[in-house]
Formats: structure tokens, C-alpha cells, sequence
């Protein structure tokens, strides 16, 4: 059975992306991941908005957006895998946003096997979704040389944590505001203006890590901290993504918790206790290092 | 402290969320002090990791939902409109 | 008495001529029922990616063209960050950093002579949804139609003085953007929407005084009288000290004929602009800005001279084609199905706007078959029919979209030209109006509008009044006698 993570739509039905904010949100149409799986699937909820740990992950297959990583930290406790794309390779189109330059849907699963298997079913261009690459399927065959792997410490890998956050937070925050009451989800009960209806209803249905998201956002956007923080992490972005040299090795090894791969678009796979990140569009070798390492 | 940005996301809360919320924004600003020491100079923003330009849609309209679909979900309508609280202008 | 000068920049808001939205595929035609042209990307529902509009992006450029701006190579989008009902996503997608074009300028002509309007920018952006009071109620209703239809925000220097050139400039862009095909530029259905920002100073001062910025003005006269109150306004402040000037919004209220503060807080928004990474940056290269130049429609300065010039056509009347898009294709459409210009331009300018304004239409909703209009110029050039009938069958192609040859043909109206039978009614219409005759011979013109009266009615009214009148008189004179 294919779960869904609660922040992919599904015509009818609800995608409360883990908030009372949605809790009465019905989906007004299919996300593409789900018109190509074209089987019947059930939802799980995780956390809100992907800021908190899931209470339980579903007993299958699941289908998710983990930005923050607090999935991938609990597949590696449960000794399952998590396998997350390319950013760009999987339709957004039906996604719940959070971070719009880092969000990508992947799979949890048992073996990376039935991850790409599942993933060479739903990747490939949408043209529903502008920030695609133009490939229309991918294959993730594994490499015909052995990967090579690379576990020394990179190059800003001090920077990474708070570009993450700064970038992660502030996307986010601008993805919440459209959660205002008036036209979908909740609505607080007591309110006289338009101001107590707006800030009643924020405050009464988003969990404090959503809170606490959308207020770093907006310190980071405002304009005493732009330059220091915002603009700063986007350059530093820049840096740490040029500084990867996928000349050189094939794969990453990186610590579970790791937010690299995440914040630079690449794919990663999950899996006791450690994490591998391959070049872009490079799959295959992580599939590759998995049979290696394991 | 974090008065003014709870106010810019339209926030307004609790005593005991608030202190939380004061002390991890403490936390996230000492958790970016590395990037105030990192030298950024000469690197150009990365908005966003793909590095193409962007492919455009054609110009052709359609209509996704009949608007009885969309007003489903909203919470307070009147005659076919979403309704607020009156607006001072 | 000291000497001010009113100084003033302009934003105005052009809704661009594209089918659909800017970031979806929602109709952004105007007149629908509330909510009829919305998604769930443009009502605030969360999954739909934004997708950037290719025309829009055309329309944007061929923009640019006619305002002699310099175009940006690589042009980025993003996003402008506050709360307010007209907004379902809690944020505007527009551009800040890397705006489509920059450094226009364009040529305005007033009493006092021409003048150069410069440009500091035009950016795309999208428009917001539209709020509706109900006093029944006493909530706010909001209709989403609006929201996402693209615009250009056209963003000029202080370069004005006076209202007057104000209301030249917004002619100016008008006839540029509608003639490019950019836009309609309605002001009375907001596809042109002008704020202004306006200062006042001692003359010879080099400092700018501070600036307010008024908005809601619907109309050119709007215009004109909002400037004439804030610049008064601004200089009674500077004068009696009564009232201090703040850098605020206000909004200009047309019936009491003043301008009122906007609150506050809405003057003191943070809006925390940042780029938008879901629009990947757009490359307009050479080859598409040269392939939109060389697809420009004729411009309105060129149409008239060409009108004026090549085409020998009167100036007034060239003007008053030139002053309209829709005229203009009319008048394009027109001729060529019928090469006649002179002809095309006078049936236009006399008969077809006298109906439209019967009709309560003005020059730029009016519409006609433009084949069919063609057609009933050649019968009526070419003496098949006379030219009242072709009025008449002017409106039976406006109401009823009648084929003129055919309607002719059935009706049997065609004009009279046999001299035989014209010579045979002369002869039976003086015969029995003597009198007439003989005051006509004895050089009262009147009764020649007598005769001839009875003469058309005798002659169903389809002749050619030339030859009825050239035959009246040669009968009148003698006959060849």
C-alpha cells in the first residue's frame, strides 16, 4: 500500500498537512505524483508542515516532503530507507508548499529498490510545475564503476545549518500567509475586524514550530536583518553549492542530519544511521553506494 | 524583541508561547553567527538551484472549477463572494 | 507672493491584452460574475506551482519597444509580502531587482510645446482582486476575478509640472500601448490605473518637498482635479503652516472633490521582499525582442502620416482614426476589402459613429462587419445605391448583420439611374407643380428642394440624387430646346 503524506492533494479528500489550520481542507484536485501512480492510496499525517517529527510513519510505502529531516531521522532509527529526488526531477504540482527552492517529494521505503521503483513511476517533466528539469523519465541505473565516496568534511560545512534555516524559514513564511481565514480551513470564532480575524485565526490553528517558522521568517525578510541574514545565506548558498566537487567523488557520506543535500538540490538516500548525496540527476551511484556499504 | 515580526505574520500570542519563542529566536540568531563571520563578498545569490532559465506557459484560458467548487471550502460567503470583516478602505 | 512649483512622478498600472492570467490559466477577461474566473492558485489554495504566461512576457516587451526603454537580459521575479483580503496568497508576485525594462522615455505635447517624459522602469506584476462593500451587511465582499491578471506597472521620474502634462502623457500612452496591442488602457474598466506622487517646492529650489502619493482617481478630469486640490493643498501647508505635511498615501474622493489620509499603518508596511525561486529567471534575447519589434502594429504617428501623406487623407479627419485603436482597425479592416480611402474614412467618421452614438457607443466600442461595411461603401461609391439607402442598410448590418448585396438585391433597392425614367418623372412632377416651376425659372433655388423632394419620393426614393437634379434642370432650362 502507498501512503501519502497529508500535504499531497487528492481530489476530495483532506490534506491537512498535519495543521488544525487545514484540518478541514478538501483537496480540489489530484497531485500529479497521484494521476501517475493511478492506484488507490492512503493518507498519513505527519508533522505540520514538515516542522515536527511525525507521531508514527504508516505501515507501507510512503510518499513525502521532508524538508527538515525529521522523517529521515526517524527511518534511520526504524531501519527503513528514505529516498528523496533531485529537487526538480518530481511535479510539486498538487504539493503543499513549504520551502518552494527545496521542497521535492521522496519516498520512504524499505530498500532503495522499491524506492526507485516507485519513483521511476512518478518523475519526470510536468509542465504544471515551472521549476522542472526537462527530462521526461529518469531510469537511476546504477553506474557501471564503483562510486567513489567521499566522508571528509566539506567546505562550509559550518554555513550550512544557518543558510538552511534562514532560506528554509523565510520561504516558509511566505508560503503561510495565504492561511488567513477567508477562503478555506479554519476560521477562529471570535473576532470584530478584519486584524483579530487574521491574527486569531493564525494564532488559534498553527502549532508553535509553524509559529515559530513564520516569525523567523519574517525576522529575516525584515528590513533591519535582509542584507545580514537573507541576503547573506543566498550568497553563502552559492558558495557552499559551488564548493561541491562531483568531479572528484560521486557521493557524499554526511551525517543523518545533515540539511547539504536538501539545500542543495541533490538527491540523497537515508538509511541506518547514515546519509549518502549524489550530483545532481546522479541517482544511480546512491543506489550504487547502498549495495557497497551495506 | 520578537514583537514586531509576531505582528508582521499576524501572530499574537500567548505569554508562555511568546517566552518559547523568544528563547529560540535567541538560539536561531547565535546558530547564524557563523554566516556574520563568513565572507560572502563577490558571491552572486543562489534564489534557486536549477540553473536554467525558465520555460513559459502559452497563453490559452480555461476554467479549472465551476466556482460553486471553489466556494465549497470558504468559511463565510455571500452571494458568490468570500466575505471579511469590512476593510477601512 | 513666492513662487512654487508643483512637482510630480507618475505609477500607472496597464492590465495587458492576455487571454489568460499571469501565473495560471484562469480567463483575464473583465465582466464576469464574482468568482467566475478563479483557481485555486488565484484563490489562495495551496498546490498550484506559478507557471509564468508567455505572452504576458511578449506583451511586456513590446512595452518596452515603444517607450525606447532599455530591455534587461535576464529579468527575475519576486515577491511582495503583506496582508489585505485582495491578496488570497498573503503575498504579490512582482519585480523588484530585475524589472523587464528601465530608462524609457517618451515625447508628450502641450501648450507649452513638447516636452521629454523619462522612464525610470517598467516591471510586470500581478493585479490584486477587487473589494466590494456591502452596507446590508456592513462586511467586505471579495471577488477574485481580478486577482493575477498580468500588468506593467509604468514607473516615470518627477519629470511633470503641470496636470496638464500629466493628461498629455497618459493620451501619449494610451495611443502607444493600444496601438501596440499591449492593452485596451480602459480607465473606466481599470486597465489603466494612474497614481500619483506629487510634491511641492519654492521655484528654484533644488530640494524635492515632501511627497504624497494619491490614488483612486477613474478618469483623466479625476486626474487633473486631484493634482489641481493636492498641489493647492501642499501649498497652503507651506505657506500658513496649518497643516503639516507627512510622505503619506491619500486617496482622492471624486465626489467631495478631496483627498483623504490612507491610515498609518498602511504607510508604514514592511514588505519584506525577496526572490521568487518557484519563476526561474527569464532570458530575453535579441532574437525575440527583434521578432516582437518587427510584429508591431503600425503606431499612431505613423498611421496619421502615412494617412496624411501617402494616403492624401485630411488631417482632422486622420486624427480623429489615429485617436482610437478601434477606429484605426476599422478603418485598416475596411480598407482592405474596399481601396477607397477617402470613401472608408468619411463613412466611418460621418455615418457609423453617428449611429454608435445613437447607441450610447464611443469610438472605442464600436464594431461593424468590417467586410460588409466595406461591400456597402463600393455599392454606394459605385452608384448601385444611393447614400441614404446605404445609411439605412448601414444600420440593418449593425443591428441585424444583413449581407448588403444581398438585402439590396431582395429589397429591390437599387438606384434608379435610367435617364428615361428619371426624364419621364421630371416631366409628370412639373407638369403638376407648375407654380414651382415657374419660381424656379424665376430664380428662387427653395422650390429646387421642393421639387427634387417630390421627384426622389416619385422615384422610391432610390435614384442618384446628382443625375435627378442635373436632369430637373435641364428640363427647367428648356430641354435642349
Amino acid at each position: 500500500m502507498v501512503y501519502l503524506d497529508d500535504s499531497i492533494l487528492q481530489a476530495g479528500k483532506i490534506a491537512s498537512a498535519g495543521s488544525k489550520m487545514l484540518r478541514n481542507f478538501a483537496a480540489p484536485f489530484d497531485a500529479e505524483v497521484v494521476t501517475r501512480l493511478n492506484e488507490p492510496c492512503e493518507r498519513a499525517v505527519l508533522g505540520e508542515f514538515g516542522l515536527e517529527p511525525p507521531k508514527s510513519l504508516p505501515d507501507g510505502v510512503l510518499l513525502c516532503n521532508d524538508v527538515f529531516g525529521h522523517v529521515r531521522t526517524v527511518v534511520a532509527e526504524r531501519g527503513l530507507c528514505s529516498l528523496r529526488p533531485t529537487y526538480g526531477t518530481v511535479s510539486r504540482y498538487g504539493l503543499i508548499p513549504t520551502a518552494c527552492s527545496m521542497d521535492q517529494i521522496g519516498v520512504v521505503c524499505r530498500t532503495p529498490a522499491e524506492g526507485f521503483s516507485l519513483l521511476a513511476r512518478i518523475a519526470g517533466h510536468d509542465e504544471k510545475d515551472g521549476a522542472m528539469f526537462p527530462d521526461a523519465r529518469y531510469s537511476y541505473e546504477k553506474p557501471a564503476q564503483a562510486p567513489r565516496l567521499h566522508r571528509e568534511a566539506l567546505p562550509y560545512a559550518d554555513l550550512v545549518e544557518p543558510v538552511f534555516h534562514i532560506l528554509a524559514y523565510a520561504e516558509i513564511s511566505g508560503n503561510l500567509s495565504r492561511y488567513d481565514g477567508v477562503k478555506f480551513g479554519y476560521r477562529a470564532e471570535n473576532y470584530k475586524t478584519l486584524e483579530e480575524l487574521y491574527t486569531k485565526t493564525r494564532t488559534e490553528a498553527f502549532g508553535f514550530e509553524t509559529k515559530l517558522a513564520a516569525v523567523m521568517g519574517c525576522l529575516a525578510l525584515s528590513q533591519d536583518h535582509y542584507a545580514a541574514l537573507y541576503d547573506k545565506a543566498l550568497r553563502a548558498r552559492r558558495l557552499i553549492r559551488d564548493s561541491l566537487r562531483f568531479d572528484l567523488y560521486d557521493v557524499l557520506v554526511l551525517p543523518v542530519e545533515s540539511r547539504l543535500p536538501v539545500l542543495a538540490g541533490l538527491p540523497s538516500l537515508t538509511f541506518r544511521g547514515v546519509q549518502l548525496a549524489a550530483g545532481v540527476k546522479n541517482e544511480g551511484a546512491l543506489l550504487a553506494a547502498w549495495e557497497a556499504l551495506s | 524583541m520578537t514583537q514586531p515580526y509576531e505582528a508582521m505574520a499576524k501572530l499574537d500570542l500567548p505569554e508562555d508561547e511568546r517566552r518559547e519563542l523568544k528563547l529560540r529566536a535567541e538560539l536561531f540568531l547565535k546558530m547564524c553567527s557563523p554566516l556574520a563571520n563568513a565572507d560572502t563578498e563577490g558571491a552572486e545569490p543562489l534564489v534557486s538551484v536549477l540553473d536554467f532559465n525558465s520555460v513559459l506557459r502559452e497563453d490559452t484560458a480555461g476554467q479549472m472549477l465551476a466556482r460553486e467548487a471553489l466556494l465549497t471550502n470558504a468559511p463565510e460567503q455571500y452571494d458568490g463572494y468570500f466575505q471579511v470583516p469590512k476593510t477601512l478602505d | 507672493m513666492k513662487q512654487y512649483e508643483v512637482v510630480m512622478g507618475l505609477e500607472v498600472h496597464v492590465e495587458l491584452a492576455t487571454q489568460s492570467k499571469l501565473f495560471c490559466s484562469c480567463s483575464a477577461k473583465f465582466g464576469a460574475a464574482a468568482n467566475e474566473h478563479v483557481c485555486p492558485a488565484c484563490a489562495g489554495m495551496p498546490g498550484m506551482p506559478a507557471v509564468l504566461n508567455k505572452r504576458a512576457v511578449e506583451l511586456g516587451i513590446a512595452a518596452a519597444l515603444v517607450t525606447n526603454s532599455e530591455i534587461t537580459p535576464v529579468m527575475t521575479f519576486d515577491k511582495k509580502n503583506y496582508f489585505y483580503p485582495d491578496l488570497p496568497t498573503g503575498y504579490q508576485i512582482t519585480q523588484i531587482n530585475a524589472p523587464i525594462c528601465r530608462n524609457g522615455r517618451l515625447e508628450i505635447e502641450t501648450g507649452a510645446g513638447k516636452k521629454t517624459i523619462t522612464l525610470k522602469q517598467i516591471h510586470i506584476e500581478e493585479d490584486a482582486g477587487k473589494l466590494v462593500h456591502d452596507a446590508r451587511t456592513g462586511t467586505t465582499l471579495v471577488d477574485f476575478n481580478r486577482t493575477s491578471v498580468p500588468l506593467i506597472e509604468i514607473v516615470s521620474n518627477p519629470d511633470f509640472r503641470t496636470a496638464e502634462e500629466v493628461v498629455a502623457y497618459l493620451e501619449k500612452l494610451r495611443s502607444l500601448l493600444s496601438f501596440a496591442g499591449v492593452s485596451d488602457c480602459k480607465m473606466q474598466e481599470g486597465s489603466m490605473r494612474c497614481d500619483v506622487n506629487i510634491s511641492v517646492r519654492e521655484a528654484g529650489s533644488g530640494v524635492l518637498g515632501t511627497r504624497t502619493e494619491i490614488k483612486n482617481m477613474n478618469s483623466l478630469k479625476a486626474i487633473a482635479a486631484a493634482i489641481a486640490f493636492e498641489a493647492q493643498r501642499h501649498i497652503d501647508a507651506l505657506e500658513t503652516g496649518r497643516e503639516t505635511l507627512v510622505q503619506e498615501t491619500r486617496r482622492w474622493d471624486d465626489a467631495l472633490g478631496e483627498s483623504f489620509s490612507m491610515r498609518e499603518k498602511e504607510n508604514a508596511t514592511d514588505y519584506r521582499y525577496f526572490p521568487n525561486p518557484e519563476i526561474l529567471p527569464v532570458r530575453l534575447d535579441g532574437a525575440w525582442i527583434e521578432q516582437i519589434r518587427s510584429a508591431l502594429p503600425e503606431p499612431a504617428r505613423e498611421k496619421f502620416l502615412r494617412m496624411t501623406g501617402e494616403l492624401g487623407l485630411p488631417e482632422v479627419d486622420s486624427r480623429i482614426i489615429t485617436g482610437s485603436k478601434n477606429l484605426s482597425d476599422i478603418f485598416d479592416r475596411t480598407l482592405a476589402s474596399y481601396g477607397n480611402p477617402r470613401e472608408v474614412v468619411n463613412w466611418i467618421i460621418v455615418e457609423l459613429l453617428a449611429i454608435a452614438k445613437g447607441d450610447n457607443k464611443g469610438e472605442d466600442d464600436v464594431s461593424v462587419d468590417c467586410v460588409k461595411f466595406a461591400k456597402l461603401i463600393e455599392l454606394v461609391d459605385g452608384k448601385t445605391i444611393n447614400r441614404s439607402v446605404g445609411k439605412k442598410i448601414l444600420q440593418k448590418i449593425l443591428q441585424d448583420g444583413v449581407d448588403p448585396e444581398a438585402y439590396v438585391a431582395e429589397n429591390n433597392l437599387g438606384l434608379v439611374s435610367d435617364t428615361g425614367l428619371i426624364d419621364r418623372a421630371v416631366q409628370t412632377v412639373l407638369s403638376e407643380n407648375e407654380k414651382s416651376a415657374a419660381e424656379v425659372r424665376g430664380g428662387n433655388e427653395k422650390a429646387v428642394g421642393f421639387l427634387m423632394g417630390k421627384l426622389m419620393k416619385s422615384l422610391g426614393g432610390k435614384a442618384d440624387p446628382k443625375l435627378v437634379n442635373e436632369r430637373l434642370r435641364y428640363w427647367l432650362t428648356g430641354g435642349g430646346l
